[in-house]
């Protein structure tokens, strides 16, 4: 656990090196929000800023694990570090997940930060009706994110072709998770695709447990389908790992591939 | 010692066909060379698949929170704003990569024309942002059911056009501007929100404080937008003369800070011999 949260030191001090980075984590999700709070008109604006600001901090954290996560072992590679990182005593799979965990950290800073754009910037009344149970959801989304970056981390080491995807990967998950609406407004044919994202369930929960209009069963359901699905994912990513390093020994085309 | 007579005038004679095959030759040689996202694979992704999504996104943000506006208001916002990445990160690239790919040097070291070699930058991009637009339009025709019945398709295409070239001044002149600075595709992202927030593609300008209102007019697509809406809502030319002509200035006045830009670095590069370096 130490070698982890180590890990993780270390990646928050190098990822805030790339502007790039800075700009995904603190400026985009307030660019974000204030598109959307535009858009509403006073009485909206009153009633759903709250729900705009947790989609709009739950995209800094999905961007962030999206082109942080995936490009970390590309990016060891081509530091020439790769090698060493695998053959270290330490496996692959914490070293990244403590990388993970960092990326999908940071998006609470996107989330103070486009909560305190509402407050001061649109003068909106933010109330988070049960913050114990908000931080618990909170806790759960960061370690189902951090876990679906080790699967991005594993799969675009694997294939180039799925590299290609990095860029577009973001509005559709925006989309598809219903970070800014309820996904009841999308066709029905993509409930199946939200329902495989551990996002979709926690931002439910999340917003549930904000306004404080929600039933216990209801609650209990979301966060019971998010705790499976990040289990699902660690268990694939775990996998993934595997055939990571088997791969590398078996073909020596770790530093290339 | 004088070569001159070596050769016949006529040889070495510079007509007005020379430099516009330079002008073309400039601009698709660029293009081909220096744009990263070229690759059909990339090119798919990056130009087709992500503008097709972002209509989406917003879209379904309008249709859930500003349901009144209808949902034909931002298909067509963001349907046009999709050029961006052609007119602004895809200019900016280009003159960008000329320093990245080590080539400026002996760019600036032609006698060419500055400006010819400026403009020629953008022009396969403003086509480029044009073919973006009209794929974002016919994915939204087949798949979103905006109506194109009432709409005067040259007058469209026209208009269209303007908007890109506007918008493609001002990613000259944040391409002149990464040659001074290190971050371009930061300067080129935030812009493409810019627009995205100040040139009512999501929601109407006015919905936006006064102070962010004036900024608005000072940027492209903010009346290219207004024009294509109110084109696809049966407008006709006289209509929206005076958007097309706001928008044209604003094209041309980023266009020639820009080249003002430019022509400085160069001058400076002639000057420090600094330009080539990160």
């Amino acid at each position: 656990m130490n070698k982890i949260i180590h890990i993780a030191k270390i990646q928050l001090v190098m990822r805030t090196t790339s502007q790039l980075w800075r700009f995904i984590i603190f400026i985009q999700p307030i660019l974000y929000l204030m598109m959307t709070l535009f858009m509403m008109n006073g009485s909206m604006r009153t009633q759903y800023s709250m729900d705009a600001v947790l989609g709009a901090g739950m995209m800094g954290t999905w961007s962030s694990i999206l082109f942080s996560s995936g490009s970390d072992i590309d990016r060891e590679r081509r530091w020439g570090t790769l090698e060493m990182i695998v053959g270290c005593p330490t496996p692959l799979s914490s070293i990244i997940m403590g990388k993970a965990l960092t990326n999908s950290l940071v998006g609470l800073f996107s989330m103070g930060l486009s909560y305190i754009t509402a407050l001061l910037l649109f003068r909106q009344q933010l109330v988070i009706k049960h913050p114990c149970l908000f931080m618990l959801v909170l806790i759960l989304i960061i370690i189902s994110v951090a876990a679906k970056g080790m699967i991005i981390c594993t799969l675009f080491t694997l294939s180039r072709a799925v590299r290609g995807l990095l860029n577009v990967m973001e509005n559709p998950i925006f989309l598809l998770s219903g970070l800014m609406f309820p996904i009841v407004i999308l066709p029905l044919w993509t409930r199946p695709l939200s329902y495989i994202l551990s996002l979709t369930w926690g931002m439910d929960a999340l917003r549930m447990v904000s306004s404080g209009t929600f039933s216990y069963k209801h609650f209990l359901f979301s966060l019971v389908i998010l705790l499976i699905l990040t289990f699902l994912y660690l268990l694939l990513s775990l996998w993934l790992f595997q055939i990571i390093e088997k791969k590398s020994r078996k073909e020596a085309t770790l530093g290339v591939y | 010692m004088n070569y001159e007579y070596l050769f016949k005038k006529e040889d070495y004679k510079v007509t007005i066909f020379h430099k516009l095959e330079f002008f073309f030759r400039g601009a698709i040689y660029s293009y081909k060379s220096l744009f990263a996202w070229l690759v059909p694979k990339v090119y798919i992704l990056t130009k087709v698949i992500g503008p097709i999504f972002q209509i989406l996104f917003f879209t379904f943000l309008g249709q859930y929170y500003a349901k009144e506006l209808g949902r034909e208001f931002f298909i067509i916002g963001n349907a046009v704003q999709i050029s961006a990445l052609s007119s602004i990160n895809g200019v900016a690239m280009t003159i960008v990569s000329e320093r990245t790919e080590g080539t400026l040097l002996q760019l600036l070291g032609t006698p060419a024309s500055r400006a010819r070699i400026f403009v020629s930058r953008s022009l396969m991009h403003i086509i480029d942002g044009l073919l973006t637009v009209i794929i974002g339009f016919i994915f939204s025709y087949l798949f979103l059911g905006i109506s194109f019945k009432n709409t005067n398709y040259i007058l469209l295409v026209v208009t269209l056009l303007i908007a890109v070239f506007s918008t493609s001044g001002l990613g000259m002149l944040i391409g002149s501007i990464g040659l001074a600075i290190r971050e371009i595709n930061l300067l080129s992202n935030l812009t493409y929100f810019i627009l995205l927030i100040f040139c009512g593609i999501n929601y109407p300008v006015t919905n936006l404080p006064s102070f962010m209102q004036g900024i608005s007019n000072l940027l492209p697509l903010t009346k290219g937008v207004e024009a294509v809406r109110m084109i696809l809502q049966g407008a006709n030319f006289t209509t929206v003369a005076p958007y097309l002509y706001h928008e044209i200035i604003i094209g041309v006045f980023y266009t020639l800070i820009g080249l003002i830009l430019f022509k400085c670095l160069d001058y400076y590069s002639r000057y420090s011999g600094t330009l080539d370096f990160d």
